[in-house]
């Protein structure tokens, strides 16, 4: 089960109010690449994992991205909070405030809701764990693409720390991949 | 006040973090005692950290992870999203 | 002859395999159509607050990324 921690992993303290960044920053929070998907997709995948390395680091990955589902919501949240009616409909933002007002809701920058048609779990551990290292790739590149974006520093620091755990997430499923093909290449041999 | 609950809270985190970094290697690499004595380390402190803060300024967890003296101060503000 | 696998998956190759992690010393160490990523050594550390400012304990995960200006 799951305990929450009443803190967030990295800090996120942004002064400024920024409705374009925040149309931007939302697709980490309900889109394709983001932190939601990546959480679900581990924590689904990890029930079928044939080996005790990779149940664990699934989990623990999957549990990971639930704390920077939370950075990215509030990322989404202090940037629109002071945000001014006028900001908001200049920079494209009053569509999904007709929908939510100042709230956070799991979209893309474009208004598609989250769905679980992001994800996969195939059962076949091999098969995952390329859809890890292929997911962990893509919330990479989704980073670099919010960092090129973003001006103020309070927006690109987190943005930076989550661009970074994404690589050392990749490291750690090629590692499980590595394990889950020696179990498989292991059982092969009687 | 503040400013010294973002302190405690900076140095719990930086903490935390050695932790579920070698945690990740260690589900890796659960024979590595290196990466093992260090993450013991790392979680002693960090309960002794985490004690100190709370103490001061109430539970980081609940669901019995916590204990929250003299009133329920888990509601409190301020909440994650709201100030460090 | 069972493999166990409490820790050693690979076959009695194991720990030449690992030590030739990276690169195909026989052509028959890594297999075609499968994808191996290196296994990472704990060599040093950061400290706890350069690490997470870092985003990573390991310097050797740093993969700094350099913000586009066009």
């Amino acid at each position: 089960m799951w305990i929450y921690e009443k803190k967030l992993q990295y800090p996120v303290r942004i002064k400024k109010p920024d409705a374009r960044m925040a149309k931007c920053v939302i697709t980490q929070y309900g889109g394709p690449d983001g932190e939601l998907a990546a959480s679900l997709r581990y924590l689904a995948q990890r029930y079928h994992m044939p080996i005790p390395e990779a149940k664990a680091i699934l989990n623990d990955i999957g549990t990971e991205e639930l704390a920077h589902f939370e950075m990215v919501g509030s990322m989404v949240y202090q940037l629109i909070k002071d945000a001014t009616i006028e900001e908001i409909k200049k920079e494209g933002f009053a569509p999904y405030f007709a929908d939510h007002d100042r709230a956070v809701f799991p979209s893309t920058g474009t208004g598609v809701p989250f769905t679980a048609a992001y994800i996969q779990s195939k059962g076949d551990p091999v098969a995952d764990l390329h859809d890890d290292l292929a997911a962990e790739q893509k919330a990479r590149a989704t980073y670099e693409r919010l960092i090129d974006l973003a001006d103020d520093p309070d927006v690109i620091e987190p943005l930076k720390f989550l661009r970074q755990r994404e690589i050392v997430h990749f490291q750690r499923f090629g590692e499980a991949l590595r394990k889950v093909q020696e179990y498989i290449d292991s059982k092969k041999y009687y | 006040m503040m400013d010294l609950r973002c302190k405690m809270l900076d140095d719990i985190r930086a903490i935390e973090f050695m932790a579920v970094e070698l945690n990740l290697f260690l589900d890796i690499n659960p024979h590595d005692h290196r990466a093992l004595n260090e993450y013991n380390d790392y979680t002693r402190q960090l309960h002794e950290l985490k004690y100190q803060f709370e103490q001061q300024f109430g539970p980081l967890t609940n669901f019995g992870y916590s204990y929250s003296l003299h009133h329920w101060r888990w509601i409190d503000r301020p909440w994650p999203w709201e100030s460090c | 002859m069972e493999f166990g696998y409490r820790g050693q998956y690979a076959s009695q190759h194991a720990s030449q395999q690992m030590n030739m992690d990276f690169y195909s010393a026989k052509g028959g160490e890594h297999e075609l159509a499968q994808a191996y990523i290196p296994f990472q050594r704990y060599v040093t550390s950061f400290p706890p607050k350069e690490a997470l400012r870092m985003g990573t304990m390991f310097p050797e995960l740093v993969r700094p990324y350099h913000k586009s200006k066009v």
